[in-house]
């Protein structure tokens, strides 16, 4: 099956970009079919799936690059119920973006379809855990870019270019606002990604909880984010700025759960690394 | 004086922190003095004394004095902010600091303050406490004016309270034993952490141990052993007879495949089901540049049989590397004491299986051995506060997901 990967990357690829133009459309009719072009990227990445679980007579969830399948339709999913709970169109394009890197990572480094997958990384928990997880990150970078952005344009109000592109700032309400509803996204995903984590490990390890260096970081980043929301819930009014700084810290402290914890010098005792 | 006016709500930071200082200072101390907080404390019956009086308790504390100010201090979000941010900090000690008590250059005053087992150190349990006092506070708080808008709350915040109070308290009566199993025979003893043997009232016997492998793997290596190219090693996995692929300057096609093979003679192979057979196949090697073909059998070799290599020319050698594992599994038979009735049951990675409130892990076997392992190493652990947990973690995805739709507006 992996013979016609090219063509469906193709296809997913040039669907999802069509769609995210589309997208900005100001006629209704073209943000449906926008939504469609994105709903059918989505599909032809799901039949791909389902054909080579046909022709392996196997899931296809044993190699990195059969997960990476699975991530990148999901990426597309999520972006859809996202859209639909939401209505924000750049939510759209980031999910769609996403699920191209994934595919094109898959493309461009073929031999990775040798990796195998370890016994205990065969469950049903690892693309969910997974999904979640990547979903939560995207969208806590994302609230993170617009926090610089308002740290920045605090300074600097009356800024409304760069490099000569000019456009509308965000105010600081707004700014926060976006910020806000960014985090509470990510927080709900990093909460499932946690909690997914937890109930895999009953059945993998024997325990939902060990202190494992990873699971430590990944609880200390979440009560990041939970500093965060309940100091927004205590000070609605208060200047966003603080938000800003908590948003940052945060996700500082999500880059050392996402790769910093392998060069910790606790990270000899994680079962989260897969070297080799 | 009026101790409610003195006790200003613009102060709340101010009375967290110094809560929390004493709070600190005290279990540093009593750390210094005492040690850790042992597990066993915590086992039966006294983790239900515990439970039970931290709920009545507080929860009285909270009925006779709501209107009162430390109550309402208690039950704040500025508590919560900073006791988070406290028990954040100090999970990153937790996940930062590596000492370890065996190493005779560990500092002993680290050692000593609990630095080595952070989670069992009384100024941990202090924070661990305070936090959820502040959340079973925050809950009643919220409960007894209960409004539909509050479910989110709720759902939340007793779904972490539920998960931290179950988890912590259940960690007295969590058993976890190893047990060797040798083929055919019926083992009824189990070793705890301390190596401790213990009698159960349950035995397995193991019927047969299975790896099931990946198809074995081709390299080419360099005369030092190492993979090629070596900054990024190149593989050919065996999945299909017929396939081929380019190795550097090779192109290499499979004839065939053996999972269970055993020498003929000193470079042929043949398929045997024979107990410690090896891998091997049969493939083509072509040089792209001469178009120089020869077809040979190479083989993995195992603790049994050799390895056998293609040597192309005096710095590239093909190897087969050896069969990774998949999945690996034990058939066993399963006796209760006072049952009549004997079980088979099959024990695999992610599969446990449940004997009377026991789970079965499979963890291990004889490496050296491989699939032909007679040794399956299985871990048995009994948490019988796992499903008070497991309500916990549900309520809290429930109130996430609440969380996530009300985050809509």
């Amino acid at each position: 099956m992996w013979q016609y990967f090219s063509y469906i990357v193709f296809t997913a690829v040039l669907l999802w970009l069509t769609a995210s133009v589309l997208v900005y459309n100001k006629r209704n009719s073209a943000v449906r079919l926008s939504l469609a072009l994105h709903s059918i990227a989505t599909a032809v990445i799901g039949f791909f799936i389902i054909a080579l679980w046909v022709t392996l007579e196997r899931p296809p969830m044993r190699t990195l690059a059969e997960t990476r399948l699975w991530y990148s339709f999901f990426m597309g999913l999520i972006g859809l119920v996202v859209y639909f709970l939401y209505k924000q169109k750049w939510m759209l394009n980031y999910a769609a973006a996403m699920g191209i890197v994934f595919m094109l990572v898959t493309f461009f480094k073929p031999d990775t379809t040798n990796k195998t997958l370890m016994p205990a990384l065969q469950s049903i928990w690892f693309v969910p855990h997974v999904i979640v997880y990547i979903f939560a990150y995207a969208m806590l970078g994302m609230a993170t870019l617009v926090a610089v952005y308002g740290i920045v344009q605090a300074r600097r109000p009356h800024q409304n270019s760069i490099a000569g592109i000019r456009y509308k700032p965000y105010t600081a309400a707004e700014s926060i606002e976006v910020v806000d509803r960014l985090i509470n996204i990510g927080y709900a995903f990093l909460t499932f990604g946690l909690l997914f984590g937890a109930l895999w490990a009953k059945e993998a390890w024997g325990h939902y909880w060990t202190w494992d260096p990873k699971e430590t970081w990944a609880f200390i980043s979440w009560l990041g984010y939970l500093t965060y929301i309940h100091y927004r819930h205590k000070y609605k009014d208060r200047k966003a700025i603080t938000n800003f700084v908590i948003v940052i810290i945060a996700f500082m402290l999500l880059i050392v759960c996402w790769f910093g914890v392998n060069y910790l010098p606790t990270a000899q005792m994680s079962v989260h690394t897969y070297s080799g | 004086m009026n101790f409610n006016i003195a006790f200003h709500k613009k102060d709340q930071y101010k009375y967290s922190a110094i809560i929390i200082a004493v709070l600190l200072v005290a279990g540093v101390l009593l750390q210094y003095f005492t040690g850790p907080i042992a597990k066993q404390w915590f086992a039966f019956p006294n983790n239900i004394w515990i439970g039970v009086a931290f709920i009545s308790l507080f929860t009285t504390l909270f009925l006779l004095f709501k209107q009162k100010e430390f109550i309402n201090l208690l039950s704040s979000v500025p508590l919560a902010l900073v006791s988070t941010i406290i028990l954040g900090v100090l999970t990153i000690g937790l996940g930062s600091i590596h000492i370890e008590a065996s190493d005779p250059k560990a500092n002993p005053v680290l050692l000593r303050l609990g630095f080595d087992r952070i989670t069992t150190t009384w100024y941990f349990a202090f924070m661990f406490f305070l936090v959820l006092i502040n959340l079973w506070l925050a809950i009643l708080k919220k409960a007894l004016v209960f409004q539909t808008k509050n479910i989110t709350f709720l759902l939340n915040h007793f779904g972490l309270w539920l998960t931290l109070f179950a988890g912590v308290l259940g960690q007295g009566d969590l058993t976890r034993l190893t047990m060797n199993l040798k083929q055919d025979q019926p083992e009824w003893r189990a070793t705890d952490e301390n190596g401790h043997i213990t009698e159960l009232s349950l035995a397995l016997e193991l019927k047969k141990f299975d790896i099931d492998i990946y198809p074995n793997k081709l390299y080419i290596i360099n005369k030092e052993g190492k993979a090629l190219p070596q900054n990024k090693p190149q593989a050919f996995m065996l999945e299909k007879e017929h396939s081929s692929q380019h190795l550097l300057n090779w192109k290499i096609t499979l004839h065939e495949y053996l999972p269970n093979a055993i020498p003929v003679n000193d470079t042929t192979f043949a398929a045997s089901p024979m107990w410690g057979a090896t891998n091997a196949a049969r493939i083509t090697v072509e040089d792209i540049q001469t178009k120089a073909k020869r077809t040979q059998w190479i083989a993995a070799g195992n603790f049994q049989f050799p390895p056998l290599t293609i040597t192309l020319d005096s710095n590239h050698i093909v190897v087969m590397s050896p069969a990774e594992a998949r999945k690996f599994q034990s058939k066993v038979l399963v006796y209760e004491k006072g049952k009549d009735e004997i079980r088979e049951e099959t024990i695999q990675v992610n599969h446990p299986i449940t004997i009377n409130g026991w789970k079965v892990y499979q963890v291990s076997y004889d490496e050296r051995l491989g699939r032909w392992s007679e040794l399956s190493v299985v871990e048995l652990i009994l948490d019988p506060w796992l499903p008070l947990v497991y309500t916990g973690i549900f309520l809290l995805i429930a109130g996430t997901a609440a969380f996530l739709f009300k985050n809509r507006k």
